[in-house]
């Protein structure tokens, strides 16, 4: 491996000529070394830029929703996308953003709903227009008002298309973003937390302390996990909502999982405190939790890195899975493995293909971002190998 | 009184059903056009069904291929095969072709009805193409029920012979129920269809060569429906003894050596395995074992439960002819892939590799079909299934929990649950707008409508629902929440299975908005089918949501979401257990409970043999259903789509759906025929599950 060789400390007095200020290379700290390396990584750049808005996506989703996640509309199943037109209908309501109705037409023998734009009926869009649903804006106050929406409150807005029942697609993504981008990394952080823990114990100080670590590791290995996820589903008190119900689930999942990350930390460990920088400084009369935070940990970052962010969409691909044993989210929650979930049939497949495509979007950008924004960070995490 | 039908009287009846629904029949006329070319016959059915001729005909021509194992000395010559004068069947579409083949898709290899349904609806008595209360001969061609429903007298048609040739004869039928069917080694459960209402066996004796006569103890009301619905095993007379005999104990006694050299595990192992139903895996001996001597239309040949593709091939020597004397079937061979999604088949269907099929489609795979069938040259056909109602609110009856079983069985609870219920708006959403709000009864149209009990608390009125709340649980919290009787929030969970209810969950959560407009709280618990199952089982549960089936004809023979009966209907699932299988198996409902007036109405249906008396009972047992109102529907089930190539003739494109009925068995399959036989051939195996991989793979990703 590489990244050996990389942590050896004679290597930054060898600083490449690409790095803008080498002179000073020796004395920066070691954190705007990593950011200098991280904003070279241009593609990570716009990673962090994008989960970034996903998040702000998150805790705004009620003031960027223009519906509410449950609502519904009988009259509009399946409505397809929606374009918007800058125009100006000429019966006073001015130039401005507009989106066109429906007409529909029900075929009796497909039982399907034909949709065509309606040309003479306009529905004019404002920004942070009362929308006539009430919520709390981030817990500090009532307000009805959307940043984009109709003027109309009742007027069909469906930017990204309808579902079955009528409910603005739009909406539920963005609601969908809260749920998926939050619960199930709890659990990833948990394992995460767990597994360094234990397998850097192990390795540092090796001996009874490790052969019991490792007894306990193999313990869990052995578990079954299909037969646990019944069992489990079977255990949980029946009162929990299914948010909770997951939550645990998330949880009770991780404190299991932790076990290939803690004994790859493990191996890891043991290999880096025999080397010279880390004898070293034990020589140097360096306390054990200094050793192990100041020289072993930073050596592991690029690793811990790259499991996280590999974990992270595991994490939001599992949780549609989970639903079929009924442990997963379920509606009426909204993440976006339900839409995806509600997408999985054939109607909506053939006639309603937003149905996929929009959720999907969500978790590929979502997904991608953070790989790449993981893959920057390990980069930068190790900021004197590149230069070699 | 006597009861005597003949082909005659079917008729009629049948014809005077047409008359009373031809105004409507034709306007749901199927779109295949270029059908009129043939020139349209009348066959009594309303439905265009294929129907029994009111004389028998001389058999004259039989299919090419047979007559060439005529010609090469395989066969015996057609009259010889045959009786002199057989069973005649007609067809709208007339006189056909013989040639080409039939193809089908299973869903999964334990969909053997599939096979049942097209290739052997053979029962001594048969349910016709409408599904009319009056039963055509079948294997009987003539029978006289006694007064007191407690003597059956069936005389045989004659001439008939078993595929190997042997004459079948009343002595194969009293081999089956007395070396069979008595036999605790070969049959070990109780045959229920022919065990009268106190459970006790017959006597079965054969008086000549063609009659036989059963004898039950207790009158047994209901018997001769109970052999029309031939649903699980092929009924009593599907025992060919001369072929048997050699497997049997009691007639050779090497039949244990015999199982031992063949490497089955006893004797009866074997038996079961070679002529019956095996009684480890239930898999019947009908589709397994090509040697095994039958009388339907098509035996099997390349043997189901294993492998991809299940082939059935003519019977040289079927009994029926068409009106010009040729030997039916027409059609050589009856091809069913299996295929392990209802998904998979739909897009079979929607390329058009799909012959004739009215199962497996659901309401989602509609639009699918309807779009492609021009290019692909098929028509939907439309299946009035029996379900009657879309999804059912089984509230716990027998809740362990005192206070829920109190609300559970007021009937204002209910009743207001039901008037809070939008069901245009679900009707509208959920089900394309096809169908009306119902609650749980017989269909409109079937003999036992019973408008009370369809009708009774459907108006979306949130007021009256309020009403009838308060009268239960009329104390709220500060958000609107109604509370239970112990002060605390009342809710209650619906237990829904995650697979293949995606149309009860929509429903679901439309509900729990109507609901929670009157401050009733309903949570939606998704699980596991086995799950959910079990739970049931063990009475631990709320809510348990179905669809209604029995809605048609079989009101009377399942009547259990209109009583309990049995452990189907969820409600009362224990009473129900208590009913059917007495004191260990459930428990006694308490004494004021409407059950014990349901089942003593019952038990005096089970022992009348007169049908209008029935359905006077079946009406009197329904008031008091719409008094107890087990459970609340939403709406009845819309008509399920089904697929039809435009090429194939005589079969119906409007027909009943229900495991009782068989269908399309009582749709004589036998007299199909291919307008163009040289082209109606199965697609290549491989290639029809690479089609799998291939959409697997693609479209849908796990």
């Amino acid at each position: 491996m590489t990244t050996l060789e990389g942590t050896i400390p004679e290597q930054p007095k060898d600083q490449g000529p690409s790095s803008a200020e080498p002179a000073d290379d020796g004395k920066r700290s070691s954190r705007s070394l990593i950011w200098r390396r991280f904003k070279r990584h241009k593609l990570a750049v716009v990673s962090l830029w994008i989960i970034i808005a996903v998040y702000l996506i998150a805790i705004f989703a009620d003031v960027l929703a223009p519906r509410p996640a449950a609502h519904y509309n009988p009259d509009y199943p399946y409505a397809p996308p929606q374009s918007i037109t800058v125009t100006d209908p000429g019966d006073g309501r001015g130039l401005g953003l507009y989106v066109h109705g429906y007409t529909q037409e029900f075929d009796e023998v497909s039982w399907n709903r034909y949709y065509t734009e309606n040309p003479d009926e306009l529905h004019k869009l404002g920004f942070f227009v009362p929308s006539g649903h009430e919520y709390r804006f981030l817990g500090l106050f009532e307000t009805d008002r959307k940043v984009f929406a109709p003027l109309e409150p009742d007027a069909p807005f469906y930017l990204f298309g309808a579902d079955a029942n009528g409910r603005d697609i739009f909406s539920r993504a963005i609601y969908g973003t809260q749920i998926s981008m939050s619960i199930g990394l709890i659990g990833v952080v948990l394992s995460l937390i767990i597994g360094i823990t234990l397998g850097a114990l192990a390795g540092f100080f090796r001996g009874p302390i490790d052969a019991v670590i490792q007894r306990i590791t193999e313990v869990f290995m052995s578990l079954p996990t299909l037969p646990l996820w019944m069992a489990l589903a079977a255990a949980l008190p029946r009162d929990w909502g299914p948010l909770t119900i997951y939550f645990a689930i998330t949880v009770l999942l991780s404190l299991i999982g932790w076990t290939s990350l803690s004994r790859e930390v493990r191996g890891r460990v043991l290999t880096l405190r025999s080397e010279d920088y880390v004898v070293a400084a034990r020589l140097d009369g360096a306390s054990r939790a200094r050793v192990i935070r100041r020289h072993i940990l930073p050596s592991l970052t690029s690793h811990i890195i790259a499991s996280v962010t590999l974990a992270v969409p595991a994490m939001i691909l599992a949780e549609t899975s989970l639903s079929f044993l009924g442990l997963g989210l379920q509606p009426p929650i909204v993440s976006w493995g339900v839409l995806l979930q509600e997408a999985q049939n054939i109607r909506s497949v053939i006639t309603a293909p937003w149905l996929l495509i929009v959720p999907s979007a969500a978790v590929v950008i979502s997904t991608l971002a953070l790989n790449f924004l993981g893959d920057g960070l390990r980069d930068a995490a190790d900021p004197y190998e590149g230069a070699k | 009184m006597r009861y005597a039908a003949s082909a005659a009287t079917a008729l009629t009846v049948a014809a005077l059903a047409l008359t009373s629904c031809g105004a409507t029949a034709p306007a749901a006329s199927e779109p295949t056009e270029d059908n009129s070319s043939t020139g349209h016959i009348d066959t009594g059915m309303a439905n265009g069904s294929p129907a029994l001729a009111d004389q028998l005909t001389a058999p004259t021509a039989e299919s090419p291929q047979l007559a060439e194992r005529v010609e090469a000395g395989e066969l015996p010559e057609l009259q010889d095969r045959m009786p002199a004068e057989a069973v005649t069947l007609i067809g709208k579409d007339g006189v056909g072709q013989y040639g080409g083949e039939l193809q089908m898709a299973m869903n999964g290899n334990d969909d053997d009805s599939l096979i049942r349904r097209y290739a052997a609806y053979e029962p001594m008595v048969r349910w016709d193409g409408d599904w009319s209360s009056e039963l055509t001969p079948g294997v009987a061609r003539q029978w006289e029920v006694s007064e007191d429903a407690t003597t059956y007298t069936f005389h045989l048609q004659e001439g008939i012979r078993w595929s190997d040739g042997e004459p079948f004869t009343s002595d194969d039928i009293v081999f089956g129920y007395q070396d069979v069917l008595m036999n605790e080694a070969l049959t070990p459960g109780p045959t229920e269809y022919l065990m009268d209402p106190e459970g006790n066996w017959p006597e079965v004796t054969a008086i000549d060569e063609h009659t036989v006569e059963l004898k039950f103890q207790a009158p047994h009301g209901l018997f001769l429906m109970q052999l029309a619905r031939a649903e699980e095993d092929g009924k009593f007379h599907r025992f060919p003894r001369h072929y048997l005999e050699q497997f049997h104990a009691d007639y050779n006694s090497d039949a244990e050596q015999m199982a031992e050299e063949e490497g089955y595990e006893d004797w009866a192992d074997m038996f079961t395995a070679k002529g019956w139903v095996t009684l480890g895996t239930g898999f019947d001996s009908r589709w397994m074992n090509p040697e095994l001597p039958q009388l339907n239309p098509w035996i099997i040949e390349n043997p189901a439960y294993e492998g991809t593709r299940v082939t059935a091939v003519r019977n040289p020597y079927y009994w029926k002819v068409d009106e010009d004397g040729n030997q039916l079937p027409y059609i050589d061979r009856l091809v069913f892939d299996v295929f392990d999604s209802a998904e998979v088949i739909a897009f079979r269907a929607a390329a058009g590799n799909i012959s004739y099929q009215d199962r497996h489609f659901d309401h989602d795979f509609r639009p699918l079909l309807a779009e492609s069938m021009d290019e692909y040259d098929f028509s939907l056909i439309d299946v009035t299934s029996t379900d009657m109602n879309t999804l059912l609110f089984n509230f716990n009856h027998i809740h362990p929990d005192e206070q829920m079983r109190e609300v559970f069985t007021d009937l204002n609870f209910k009743a207001g649950l039901s008037h809070a219920l939008n069901r245009d708006e679900i009707i509208e959403l959920v089900y394309f707008g096809q169908g009306e709000p119902a609650q749980a009864a017989p269909r409109e149209g079937s003999p036992y409508y019973h408008e009370e009990l369809a009708t009774q608390y459907l108006d979306f009125d949130l007021d009256l629902a309020a009403e009838y709340l308060d009268e239960v649980l009329p104390d709220k919290d500060d958000d609107g929440r109604r509370l239970g009787p112990d002060g605390t929030p009342f809710t209650f969970a619906v237990d829904v299975a995650t697979d293949r209810s995606v149309e009860h969950a929509r429903v679901l959560e439309l509900a729990q908005g109507h609901w929670a407009e009157v401050g009733i709280t309903m949570e939606i618990q998704s699980m596991d089918r086995d799950l959910r199952n079990e739970r049931r089982d063990a009475g631990e549960f709320d809510v348990y949501v179905r669809d209604g089936s029995a809605g048609l004809q079989d009101a009377i023979l399942r009547p259990h979401w209109y009583m309990p009966y049995g452990d189907s209907g969820a409600y009362a699932w224990s009473w129900g257990s208590y009913y059917l299988d007495g004191e260990d198996a459930g428990e006694a409902p308490p004494q004021d409970s409407p059950a014990w007036r349901q089942w003593e109405i019952y038990d005096e249906i089970l022992v009348t043999a007169d049908q209008e008396r029935q359905a006077e009972l079946m009406h009197e047992l329904l008031d008091v259903s719409a008094e107890a109102f087990w459970t609340i529907g939403v709406s009845t089930s819309p008509n399920r789509a089904g697929v039809v190539a435009n090429d194939l003739r005589n079969a119906p494109h409007e027909l009943f759906e229900a495991s009782a009925y068989q269908n399309p068995g009582p749709s004589y399959p036998a007299l199909w025929w291919w307008e163009n036989p040289d082209e109606a051939v199965a697609d290549d195996e491989e290639d029809a599950q690479e089609y799998v991989d291939e959409y697997e793979g693609e479209d849908l990703p796990e």
